[in-house]
């Protein structure tokens, strides 16, 4: 494999964050969008809202397959832990959510806050295992 | 697994970084390889063979062994 110049590697990295920035931004920015166009209260304006707070994760999505496609197989294996681990936990928060809905010890909880905890679990799960593979001996 | 890889390395006075440029991985993943941490695929590993100009039992070596 050819030596990759420096200054290249650095640009490589410089857009791959502007990418991930620009993700973050759409997904925070997109539901006070879908909001707003949801409170128009009219059928377009609705399934407008409906479209522009989901489609508002592609991005994010895209850029993580780009990033993980163009990343060698030790970040592969950090990704895919994660991504593992993170559904596994997103998987048990709402099963114990939906049993103690049950069991009447709560009400059903807002999806919004769903959505973010299940963001926040996978962030926190890819720290983790970059932690445990990266710490030195 | 074990592994010769940071004695081969600093036999060669080359740093993790450059290491990993020359197989084509990161600087972490060569640390994590060093310390047994992340055991590498088997392409990977017979890149390290032909750049370390050995074989790859010579690199590494099954922990029950």
């Amino acid at each position: 494999m050819p030596l990759q110049p420096a200054n290249a590697r650095f640009r490589r990295a410089v857009r791959g964050f502007y990418m991930w920035l620009g993700s973050l931004v759409t997904v925070a920015v997109a539901p006070f969008i879908a909001q707003s166009l949801i409170h128009t209260h009219s059928l377009a304006g609705r399934i407008a809202g409906v479209f522009v707070g989901t489609a508002s994760w592609v991005p994010l999505f895209a850029v993580s397959i780009i990033v993980i496609r163009g990343s060698d197989e030790f970040v592969q294996r950090i990704y895919l832990a994660a991504l593992a681990l993170a559904f596994a936990s997103a998987l048990m928060l709402l099963t114990l959510l939906g049993w103690l809905v049950d069991a009447h010890f709560m009400k059903a909880p807002d999806l919004h806050a769903l959505w973010a905890a299940f963001a926040l679990l996978w962030a926190i799960w890819l720290f983790v295992v970059k932690y445990r593979f990266e710490r030195r001996a | 697994m074990k592994n010769r890889i940071r004695d081969m390395r600093t036999a060669r006075d080359w740093s993790q970084a450059e290491l990993g440029v020359r197989v084509g991985v990161s600087r972490q993943a060569i640390i994590a390889i060093e310390t047994g941490r992340f055991d590498p695929s088997l392409p990977l590993a017979f890149k390290l063979a032909r750049l370390f100009k050995v074989s790859i039992e010579d690199i590494f070596e099954p922990d029950g062994k």
